[in-house]
């Protein structure tokens, strides 16, 4: 669990974060949010973004692609949602983290390599 | 209450079709009285399960949340998820006495289901609460 707390602190610590989430996938359940509050509620938007995860898997199902989902980028007016899939360490392990970014503070390059090195990283 | 005068029930029908087909992964809802009798249904034509015995099925789950809650002095039921190899079934109280049961396949996302059910719950209970007086709506 002290690895699951440390993954988000450190994802928090990324320049711009409002909130994250470590999703599983097969359920919408989270394992861990922080921040989010009081603009943001972590738990509804792991289980949107779970559908959303889904439905890309689906769709990449649909076109005969075998290609798996490093990460999904989405821009809204104010804010970037970042959604990085977690290679599965071991049969069953479906999870992702989910970061929602100020678009106006954060850097989205730097975001980008820095959730994959906490990705790297992350042991559970 | 509100709702077409052919059908009553209009309004916690379309909250069952709602929740079917917002949540992925939810085959079917019943809405059963805490007695496991049958009150509505939504399920698709396809599945197996007869909604009488969900009902009932609905109520079981309830009465083993209910003296739980009672030996734990944890306050009123309020729900109950049942997983299994292949699919889900959750039961959640509308007040006290009638039951909200959803039937899931194994790719449910249940955490969405949670979301969605909890308010849907306590607009059914809204829904399906018998005005007092008849004057309470006219």
């Amino acid at each position: 669990m002290g690895n699951i707390e440390a993954t988000l602190k450190e994802a928090m610590a990324i320049d711009g974060a409002i909130g994250v989430a470590l999703v599983d996938y097969t359920s919408g359940l989270t394992l861990g949010t922080l921040g989010g509050a009081p603009t943001m509620d972590m738990q509804v938007a792991a289980a949107g973004n779970t559908d959303v995860v889904r439905a890309k898997m689906r769709t990449l199902e649909m076109l005969g692609m075998s290609d798996g989902i490093e990460d999904i980028l989405i821009t809204l007016d104010s804010q970037i949602h970042l959604i990085r899939l977690i290679r599965p360490r071991r049969s069953g392990e479906a999870l992702f983290l989910y970061l929602s970014l100020s678009k106006s503070r954060a850097n989205l390059g730097l975001a980008r390599h820095q959730l994959r090195r906490i990705e790297a990283e992350l042991d559970l | 209450m509100v709702g077409t005068t052919q059908d009553p029930y209009a309004a916690a029908r379309a909250e069952l079709a709602a929740l079917r087909q917002q949540v992925s992964g939810v085959s079917g809802c019943i809405i059963a009285g805490v007695d496991g009798l049958l009150l509505l249904h939504d399920i698709l034509g396809r599945n197996d399960s007869e909604p009488h015995d969900l009902a009932a099925l609905s109520a079981a789950a309830n009465g083993i949340g209910r003296t739980t809650a009672g030996a734990l002095r944890q306050g009123e039921f309020s729900e109950c998820t049942i997983r299994n190899q292949r699919g889900y079934f959750a039961v959640y109280a509308i007040g006290d006495l009638a039951l909200l049961a959803v039937l899931g396949d194994d790719g449910l996302n249940v955490a969405r289901l949670h979301i969605e059910a909890r308010a849907a719950t306590a607009r059914l209970l809204a829904l399906l609460t018998l005005a007092p007086q008849p004057t309470a709506f006219s």
